[in-house]
């Protein structure tokens, strides 16, 4: 489980990005959280992963609270950048293992490491091939797998889905559904209203660093989310919009 | 789990270009330097040797009853080359060549630089320069984006949302880079020790191999040094190119600019005449003490009563009788003056050479030239000795020679057989052992560390606060 309290982040004590943020994610549960750039979505994440220090308020994951105790707190944390870079002179398998081994895990065998990159989709040449001959997609894959190799409780993820071709963004949520189903606490950030609706069990709109709205599953399928993304976002109103 | 990283570290360095340019410059710079300085070494020794041979002052011998021109130089220390210059050419081949021995004082034989001017001024290529230019600027190649390239690409951040405290992913950088850049270079640098052995170099000696180990222990430390520069720019920045700039620039200024910077302000700070003009202000005076000593010569000579006949006869032993106290005088001006001259000159010149030298320590490329010079025995302190030791041979004819050559005689008398005096041979040229060296270089070795440690320590602080 994941959750922040009154979570806040006042940049050169002016700027405010993430304002009294609360939110829970539970075990098997995906949280998608939306809103525009500067909206305060890598705030948050930068924070629950103690890359910089809260004003004020807190995070935990699995009761473990992650400003006061980050290294114990980031054993139960698996991080997806948007740009999943990793070393590029390495290969797949020895990036995999690398963070594998940081993650925890003391001796990984190749079948272990050709197994996880396998489930992800990645073709089985490109295991020992350089990261920097990878498409954005495939680089997006093997991010995952470091996330899933790690077998952390829960997942975050910063606009994971963007940059992806269609099929690439289908096989991403396929994914996040299989560690759904392994009971993850998937929190993921995005512009991306048409995957966030596909997969999101509950999503958050963020504005400007205040949490503007919360919507359940059956919301975000009764309701036009484009709409009330635009209308959080942009102030649009949906209504004079049709009217003219 | 610093293991790994520095196991991680390792393979990114060793599969990236840099390393591959690293591997060149070692293999190619280093022992190719060390074998071509070699091999000019023994050229000065056999220079060395003949330039003895033609002195040939063990079978020199005067007569200080018969009159010398005060600038012939009656005999001559000639400097010998050190074995340890092959890795630190240092003030050598600017020193003289030989220290001349004359009446008005010591004189400067051409440096060897005279002889090969045009050399000289594309510089010098020895291991010293080697480390303390091209492997300075490597370091800062290996480090300039350790923190501002993994922020860049965005690899810090999946490496830190692990259960990785921040000092040992910076510490895991730092070794793993570090010993990926120093394993090529010692391996090059002991391939470079077994060819100057095979060509004949005496490292078993005892003055030489510790002094190479400290030239190696010091190349490390400065390698250290800018690695921690390196370090500091990269935490400071977060975009590798302007990392790469900033890491030239402070290259350029730390390595080419500051020390000679020191030396130009020195001049202005604190001014000294040159050897040559002090030289040219003895001669002035002796020429000066001798026409007022002529002048006294005649007026003494025109106050002597005539006999009763009224004729004024003096011989030649009562002249030098009646001139001895005269000259004698004049001989005491004259060392008096050129005593101040000399120690002026000598304050002057430590003045302005301290300020020099004190100035340009705030680069670390200083202390290190100024340590390799020590241990290789090219430096200030061997200077020091030579221009000390041609001092003291002066003294010592002066003692046994100067002193007792007349100029102002009227009549001379002398037995050839017996007045001959056999010129002293010139001493040995000391030099310091290590532990004189050490205490002498122990600012730098100071310096050096105090670099290090500091520039290190800062680098971790800014780290440790850095938003990621």
């Amino acid at each position: 489980m994941l959750e922040t309290r009154e979570l806040t982040k006042v940049y050169n004590e002016s700027v405010l990005a993430v304002n009294k943020l609360n939110m829970k994610v539970e075990d098997g549960e995906i949280y998608v959280v939306l809103g525009a750039n500067g909206a305060g979505k890598s705030t948050t994440i930068s924070m629950l992963l103690n890359f910089i220090e809260p004003t004020s308020g807190t995070a935990l994951v699995d009761d473990i609270e992650i400003p006061k105790f980050p290294l114990e707190a980031k054993k139960h944390l698996a991080y997806v950048s948007e740009n999943v870079e990793l070393y590029r002179n390495f290969t797949a398998r020895q990036n995999l293992s690398f963070f594998a081994k940081l993650g925890g895990r003391k001796k990984v065998s190749n079948a272990e490491l050709d197994e996880t990159l396998g489930r992800v989709g990645l073709p089985e040449e490109a295991f020992t091939r350089r990261v920097k001959t990878f498409s954005k997609g495939m680089r997006q894959r093997l991010g995952i797998a470091i996330a899933i190799m790690k077998n952390a409780q829960a997942v975050l993820l910063d606009e994971p889905t963007s940059g992806l071709d269609p099929k690439g963004g289908a096989d991403f949520l396929n994914l996040l559904r299989e560690l759904k189903e392994e009971g993850k606490a998937i929190f993921m950030s995005t512009h991306d209203i048409f995957r966030a609706k596909e997969i999101a069990d509950r999503i958050g709109i963020l504005v400007e660093g205040n949490l503007e709205r919360e919507l359940t599953r059956e919301e975000i399928l009764e309701e036009d989310l484009e709409a009330l993304y635009l209308h959080y976002v942009a102030g649009y109103e949906p209504e004079e919009d049709a009217a003219e | 789990m610093l293991l790994t990283l520095i196991q991680k570290e390792m393979m990114h360095h060793i599969l990236s270009v840099r390393f591959v340019a690293l591997l060149l410059m070692c293999l190619l710079l280093i022992p190719l330097t060390l074998s071509i300085n070699y091999r000019s070494y023994r050229q000065d020794l056999v220079d060395y040797q003949e330039a003895v041979k033609l002195a040939n002052i063990e079978e020199t011998t005067v007569n200080p009853k018969l009159p010398m021109e005060p600038e012939i130089e009656v005999s001559k220390l000639i400097l010998k080359p050190t074995a340890l210059s092959v890795f630190a050419k240092g003030l050598e081949d600017s020193l003289p060549s030989y220290l001349g021995m004359t009446r008005n004082g010591v004189t400067h034989g051409l440096p060897s630089t005279f002889s090969a001017p045009l050399s000289q001024l594309l510089g010098h290529l020895d291991f010293l320069f080697v480390v303390s230019t091209v492997f300075s600027l490597l370091a800062l190649l290996f480090t300039f984006d350790v923190v501002a390239g993994e922020r860049e690409v965005g690899t810090i951040r999946i490496t830190l949302s692990n259960a990785v405290p921040r000092d040992l992913f910076l510490w895991g950088k730092l070794i793993g880079g570090y010993l990926v850049f120093v394993v090529p270079f010692l391996v090059s640098f002991l391939f470079g020790l077994l060819l100057l052995v095979w060509q004949g170099f005496p490292l078993g000696e005892l003055d030489i191999f510790p002094r190479v180990l400290g030239l190696t222990a010091l190349s490390l430390l400065y390698i250290g040094v800018f690695f921690a520069i390196g370090t500091v720019i990269s935490t400071y920045l977060d975009s590798g190119k302007t990392a790469l700039i900033i890491a030239f620039t402070v290259w350029v200024f730390a390595v080419l600019i500051t020390p000679r910077i020191g030396f130009l302000t020195a001049k202005v700070i604190s001014p000294a005449r040159t050897a040559q003009s002090v030289y040219m202000e003895k001669k002035a005076l002796r020429d000066d003490l001798k026409a007022e000593l002529e002048k006294e010569k005649m007026k003494r000579m025109m106050e002597i009563p005539p006999d009763d006949q009224g004729r004024i006869i003096v011989t030649g032993d009562k002249l030098n009788e009646l001139m001895k106290p005269i000259a004698e005088e004049h001989r005491l001006k004259f060392q008096d003056h050129v005593n101040r001259l000399d120690r002026d000159y000598k304050r002057e010149t430590k003045r302005q050479e301290q300020v020099g030298e004190t100035l340009s320590r705030i680069t670390p490329t200083s202390s290190l030239i100024y340590l390799a010079t020590s241990l290789a025995q090219t430096g200030k302190a061997q200077r020091s000795n030579y221009l000390q030791t041609g001092d003291r041979y002066y003294d010592m004819l002066h003692a046994n020679l100067f002193s007792k050559i007349d100029d102002y005689a009227t009549k001379r008398m002398y037995n050839l057989a017996t007045d001959i005096v056999k010129i002293t041979q010139p001493p040995s040229l000391e030099t310091d052992t290590l532990g004189e060296t050490l205490r002498q270089s122990v600012v730098d070795v100071l310096l050096l560390c105090f670099f290090a440690v500091v520039l290190t320590t800062v680098a971790f602080l800014k780290f440790f606060r850095l938003d990621i």
